[in-house]
């Protein structure tokens, strides 16, 4: 997409001063570079982070605008004393459904080494798990580094799906600021009847309000330890794990510690 | 999550957990070897310098049995012993405390070895009131780096900085 814009004024003037001492060989070519400058000079990560706690905009959209990845802009947003809208503050326990995993889950599953206990559990628990089709290099690419820093075991991969409804009809889009990546897993959530699996509170009040059923990692990790598939000390080490990232936890993890 | 330590369910002791959970997550990012150390009365060695960080989560998930006394110094001198014997280029010594100092070695005595072998001493005191005995004891230090925290979101953030700074 070509932008125009028009100069006059003082401005044209001395921008053409430029092209005649020679500095630049024409206008445009002194108008990108001016461009280029300024974007350079600008603080993407501080703009990102005033952003994220002034609007309703998920930390994907947030990290993306800040030209960061994921944990170097959450470490950007402690650093600055802001706390990342991850985790949950209130329990969801009624998980019955397959899951669909969003950017940030696989993120924070990959970081933490939790991924090979999660699928392992829920496979016991006979919840299938999924990736968007579009996500699929992504996924494999973040895996791949897990495993390389040996935070996982094997290279188990779930099922991928696709959204053969392209009229997919987006409501209540302003009322958040997302990525086209997070619209699509939510509505392929929606479309397969599945619930949508993100650590970000944002989008799962959006997701919600949307009709789609969307829990966090710490349902899910609660659940199956409810369920007794996890145990006691395994829950401590999940704990701390999704300390590091760090999620916020519920009350309920606070108990489960307290009762050891 | 910007509450005071005193209006915060867990203890200082578990605030302390979480950071360092978070610290070892960000070092391992960065392939460090990591030591550990936990005193009260006494300073135990629970861990020498290694990079199998999974084993940190382990040693984390466990109940610590807490004491009423607190030997600052007695725990510098046996984090510098982790040292001893290894071919580290940087040598850092991250300490969180409540900032008391009531037992063992003297605190300016403890630092004077690694303070002379150029190892950087950051020390995060756990404290509301913002000033204590450890941290006017060693404020004279240059190579000794002290943050006052007051709440979860401060001690998470001043551990990031150090880190940062590796």
């Amino acid at each position: 997409m070509v932008v125009s814009v028009e100069i006059s004024g003082i401005l044209e003037e001395k921008l053409r001063r430029l092209v005649d001492l020679g500095l630049y060989a024409s206008v445009a070519e002194a108008v990108r570079d001016g461009v280029r400058k300024l974007l350079s000079e600008l603080d993407f990560a501080r703009i990102a982070a005033d952003l994220y706690t002034r609007k309703n905009m998920t930390l994907a959209y947030a990290c993306e605008l800040s030209g960061l990845s994921c944990q170097e802009f959450i470490d950007y947003l402690i650093l600055n004393r802001i706390q990342p809208l991850i985790g949950s503050y209130k329990l969801e326990e009624s998980i019955d459904n397959n899951i669909v995993l969003d950017i940030l889950s696989m993120i924070v599953l990959f970081d933490t080494g939790l991924y090979d206990i999660f699928v392992d559990k829920l496979n016991n628990f006979g919840i299938k798990i999924f990736i968007l089709d579009n996500l699929k290099d992504r996924f494999r690419m973040i895996m791949a580094y897990a495993y390389r820093r040996g935070l996982i075991r094997n290279m188990n991969e779930p099922d991928f799906i696709h959204i053969h409804n392209k009229n997919i009809k987006i409501k209540n889009i302003r009322k958040i600021i997302l990525l086209d990546e997070e619209a699509s897993i939510a509505y392929a959530a929606k479309e397969c009847g599945c619930s949508l699996v993100t650590p970000d509170i944002r989008l799962r009040d959006w997701s919600r309000q949307i009709g789609i059923q969307s829990y966090c990692l710490t349902d899910i990790f609660y659940k199956l330890y409810k369920n007794n598939l996890i145990t006691t000390s395994e829950m401590y080490n999940i704990f701390y794990k999704l300390k590091t990232i760090p999620l916020i936890l519920p009350p309920e993890y606070d108990t489960i510690l307290g009762q050891g | 999550m910007n509450k005071s330590f005193q209006e915060l369910i867990p203890s200082k002791l578990d605030v302390a957990k979480e950071a360092l959970a978070a610290a070892v997550s960000r070092l391992a990012r960065k392939g460090a070897y990591i030591g550990l150390v936990f005193f009260a009365g006494r300073a135990f060695p629970v861990l020498n310098l290694t990079n199998n960080y999974n084993i940190f989560y382990t040693i984390l998930s466990r109940r610590i049995r807490t004491f009423e006394a607190s030997a600052p110094g007695d725990a510098i001198i046996e984090a510098s012993k982790l040292f001893w014997g290894t071919r580290c280029k940087e040598r850092k010594i991250i300490m969180i405390t409540d900032g008391d100092y009531n037992e063992g070695v003297p605190p300016e005595a403890a630092v004077l070895y690694p303070i002379n072998n150029k190892y950087n001493i950051y020390l995060i005191i756990l404290n509301i009131k913002g000033h204590d005995k450890i941290g006017e004891l060693l404020n004279k230090y240059n190579n000794i780096k002290i943050y006052y925290t007051k709440s979860r979101n401060e001690v998470l953030s001043a551990i990031l900085s150090i880190i940062g700074e590796t």
